[in-house]
């Protein structure tokens, strides 16, 4: 399941003109321009850079948004969201006309209404003719590697946790969370078994999305039929779907690995980072930054590296380094013996030369790399040293996997402690979650004076409190934690939506404790993929979008499975993606493969902030 | 219901018809019943229906010269395709000389000729007054696009070119291993096989049947390859053997060439000159045994025969 490999192969058909691709092609060239929006240009931008949409024939790139002149006698593609507005401002360009020819595509589907506004439009201006093509893509979503994907739909654990919301609001985040999740079943041409834990905004999204599907494979000709046919496998996958709050830790604690510390410490987006310079800029000018583009594909080091702590990632740097310099001295050695054996008549034979020369662009290729994970390592390792990140990680790791020690962490989050009043407020979270029990109103009180003295903002600790506390009343209540357990405190906004996800947020610690350290999204995904009975996920809902509707769920949904899609409602981040791997991989002789995807990928810091909102709003 | 497009495993919707019924529908309505001429979605027959241009006479001049040089691009890759398959085809008693020599005259032609198109397809687009900047910045890029394809083309052509030497060479030291009279032959050549400083020369297109000592290496048009020539030269003088290609392209050794990838800067040849000259080569249809110079591998054989 190579979706970012689907994607690609789908967008290159679209620049095609939606012809299948032409590699050998005998007839004219064409050139045309591509317009996008926001959406559309980050769903391209980790696909294909700028000289492989020039390979197919596109010339420009432009912004629907920006100012656009005409450009004579080529045909444009349009690749945006289906939105009214640009709807609008495709009619807008038709009048004019911008473009010798239109064709229009749309990420997801575009709605009846706009369509016919869109044809009204054209007929106003007598334009139609220039429309030569209006597709439908199912492409709503950001494909960043192979098995991971977000729908770039950002602040969703905020939209859906809020107090304040309206259920028209929840409803079009779900809304938009199934038309992406659709997409990318439709792009990988699958028909799940859809897994959640009841209740919350995991099942709602679930039996949305069965809807969805189910509404869709009545048609006859539907888009998974020829999927089916063209001898995609015969097992079907799973499609797991967890909210947040199933587990809150992994989402604030510090990473520790090479990819999720890129992310939080330097800002990875759509596989790029930004970094200072290490050449020194002019006096007075802003530090020089360099971009870097972080993908598998063209970088060894990362894909060997993007999981490997970070000690270990500058040990291979170093490696990596000598081992280049080697090879530049292996280069050197066999030019010079040619050089002498030449000129003294003995060598018949320019094979060693030949070699060392071919050898030489992959060293500079090499080089490259090394020098760009010098830069990057060099900036993480001076954030890290500067706010401790080290002692932040160890503390919280062992408070997630064996004990918890208050005094360890008091310590931490004292004033004199190195650390952002941020790190300090994200440890006091964690700890606030691998406690068993609430600790002490006492306790309590003494980490928000600590927290407050370090200068953070105690709202998203005080939210993260009144969750556990809401926790704490259900489990007294029984302990299979299924009963209702926002109900009793009375706080009708948490009973809204989230009766059961409140209730999960610490029993995903738990399973951290009891198994290692292992998230609790990969624990849960292993006993469901492997289908052995556990009466941890006896609760979970099961949606079969091919049975009919009342009908029992046939044997092959129970499993075992080879191939599971686990969606993260409210943000994930890579450290959930990681672990996920870990677990497919964990058993060579029967490998699982693993797409994750999420509504947004979100820093650690960036997830506090979004608790820190919510916190604001229950205080009122 | 709309109609489905599904192919290579992907999938879209095309919702081309949809859209056209409902303008249709619009304009009859706008039109109360008035006979208007029915819309009809753009059909798919034919590449510029593809794309939905309009006949060739409403294209820009630019956009014809453009998709003109493109054609022509692609039409000497096909024969560049056809040469490389004949130049690894060849053998040692099956050598298609004549074929191979034409083809490469052909395409080295064909390369000047799309050269100087692309050189005027640019100064046209700097010249065009209806020019905006995003217009122009979409001409540049067509240019660029034709220009870097040109380069790989040209690109391959040298390594096949290159491949073609080696072969030829190969052929050649087999043959002075197994032949006593070519050894004999070669030795009263000598004099006649000065190569010019600087540059490579071996008799190319040469078949074994056709044996005339006295034409050797000489009629050849040479070429240099770009920055092996330090490399190549100090070969060929130790070994005083001869490597000629097909025609010259002049290019000034750097010092540092011999680190550098080849095929980097190579500046075309006029072609007036090399087909003025190419015929001739073919017309002498050397032996490649003569061309051998002095040499110790030369020698070698000499004794071991």
């Amino acid at each position: 399941m190579d979706l970012r490999q689907k994607q690609i192969d789908a967008v290159v058909k679209m620049l095609n003109l939606n012809s299948p691709a032409v590699t050998t092609s005998t007839e004219e060239e064409d050139f045309k321009v591509l317009v996008l929006d926001p959406f559309t240009r980050d769903i391209i931008a980790p696909l294909l850079k700028v000289n492989e949409l020039r390979k197919y024939g596109i010339t420009l790139h432009l912004m629907l948004g920006a100012d656009r002149q005409p450009i004579s006698d080529v045909p444009a593609i349009y690749f945006v969201a289906q939105t009214e507005q640009n709807v609008k401002r495709i009619a807008l360009d038709v009048s004019v006309p911008l473009y010798d020819t239109f064709h229009l595509n749309f990420s997801s589907p575009l709605p009846r209404p706009s369509l016919e506004e869109l044809a009204s439009e054209c007929v106003k201006t007598d334009s139609i003719s220039r429309v030569n093509k209006v597709y439908d893509q199912y492409l709503g979503f950001v494909s960043l590697e192979k098995g991971l994907f977000s729908l770039a739909q950002p602040r969703s654990y905020v939209k859906l946790n809020d107090p304040a919301a309206k259920d028209t609001d929840v409803e079009q985040a779900v809304a938009g969370m199934v038309e992406g999740i659709f997409s990318v079943l439709v792009s990988l041409g699958v028909v799940p078994i859809i897994r959640c834990p009841k209740g919350g905004a995991a099942e709602m999204v679930a039996s949305e999305l069965e809807k969805r599907l189910r509404d869709h494979l009545v048609t006859r000709n539907n888009l998974f039929t020829e999927a089916s046919q063209a001898g995609g496998s015969f097992q079907r996958p799973l499609l797991c779907l967890f909210d947040r709050n199933f587990e809150l830790a992994v989402a604030v604690q510090h990473g520790w690995t090479y990819q999720p510390l890129v992310h939080e410490m330097i800002g990875l987006n759509l596989n790029r980072v930004t970094v200072k310079s290490s050449e020194p800029s002019a006096p007075g000018a802003p530090p020089a930054t360099k971009a870097y583009d972080l993908e598998h594909q063209a970088d060894w080091f990362w894909s060997e590296n993007c999981t490997a702590q970070f000690p270990k990632v500058a040990e291979s740097v170093e490696a990596a380094l000598s081992k280049y310099k080697e090879g530049l001295d292996e280069v050197n050695r066999k030019t010079q013996m040619e050089e002498e054996e030449a000129a003294s008549g003995l060598s018949a034979n320019t094979q060693n030369l030949m070699s060392a020369v071919n050898s030489l662009p992959e060293l500079t290729e090499r080089k490259r790399v090394i020098d760009k994970h010098t830069n990057i390592a060099t900036q993480l390792l001076g954030e890290i040293k500067a706010r401790g990140i080290d002692a932040f990680y160890h503390l919280e790791e062992e408070m997630l996997t064996s004990r918890v020690d208050k005094a360890e962490m008091m310590e931490l989050l004292s004033g004199s402690a190195k650390g952002t009043s941020e790190d300090k407020l994200r440890l006091a979270i964690v700890y606030l979650l691998a406690c068993e029990t609430v600790p002490p109103q006492a306790d309590l009180d003494s980490i928000e004076a600590a927290l407050k003295d370090a200068g953070a903002d105690t709202a998203a600790f005080s939210y993260v409190k009144r969750m556990r506390s809401l926790d704490l009343t259900s489990q007294q209540g029984g302990a299979s934690a299924l009963g209702p357990a926002a109900g009793v405190t009375g706080l009708d906004w948490a009973d809204k939506l989230y009766n059961q996800g409140v209730s999960a947020v610490t029993k995903g610690v738990k399973n951290l404790l009891s198994d290692g350290h292992m998230p609790a999204v990969a624990r849960v995904l292993e006993v469901l993929m492997e289908s052995k009975p556990s009466p941890e996920v006896d609760g979970y809902a099961l949606f079969d979008p091919k049975v009919a509707k009342g009908g029992a769920a046939g044997d092959k949904a129970k499993g075992p499975f080879k191939e599971a899609i686990v969606f993260m409602i409210g943000g994930g981040n890579y450290l959930e993606y990681h672990s996920l791997l870990e677990m497919a991989g964990r058993n060579p002789q029967a490998p699982k493969s693993v797409v994750y995807g999420t509504t947004d990928l979100v820093t650690g810091k960036d997830f506090t902030s979004q608790l820190e909102e919510l916190g604001k709003k229950m205080m009122g | 219901m709309p109609a489905l497009v599904s192919s290579s495993g992907t999938s879209c919707r095309d919702r081309t018809s949809e859209f056209y019924a409902i303008a249709e529908r619009l304009r009859k309505q706008q039109n109360k019943g008035d006979s208007v001429p029915p819309l009809a979605p753009p059909s798919e027959d034919g590449f510029s229906k593809r794309t939905g241009r309009l006949d060739d006479a409403s294209r820009s001049e630019f956009s014809k010269k453009a998709s003109r040089i493109g054609l022509g691009i692609h039409a000497t890759s096909t024969k560049l395709n056809k040469l490389t398959q004949l130049a690894k085809r060849s053998s040692m008693f099956n050598d298609p000389a004549q074929e191979i020599g034409e083809l490469t005259m052909v395409i080295k032609q064909d390369i000047t000729a799309l050269n100087g198109s692309i050189s005027d397809l640019q100064a046209f687009a700097k010249g065009d007054y209806r020019s905006n900047k995003q217009n122009s910045e979409h001409s540049a890029t067509v240019v660029d696009n034709l220009k870097s394809r040109l380069m790989n083309t040209t690109k391959e052509f040298t390594d096949v070119l290159t491949l073609r030497t080696e072969n030829l060479k190969a052929h050649n030291d087999r043959r002075g291993l197994f032949s006593k009279e070519s050894s004999a032959a070669k030795g009263a050549q000598q004099p006649l096989f000065g190569p010019p400083k600087g540059s490579l020369q071996l008799g190319s297109a040469s078949t074994a049947a056709s044996a005339s000592p006295q034409e050797g290496g000489q009629s050849q048009m040479q070429v240099m390859m770009p920055q092996q020539t330090n490399v190549m030269e100090s070969r060929q003088q130790v070994r005083g053997e001869g490597i000629a290609r097909p025609f010259q392209i002049p290019v000034a050794p750097t010092p540092s060439a011999k680190l550098k990838p080849r095929g980097e800067g190579c500046a075309l040849p006029s072609t007036s000159k090399l087909a003025s000259r190419y015929p001739a080569a073919l017309a002498s249809a050397t032996h490649p045994l003569c061309v051998r110079g002095l040499s110790a591998r030369g020698s070698r054989g000499c004794t071991k025969g």
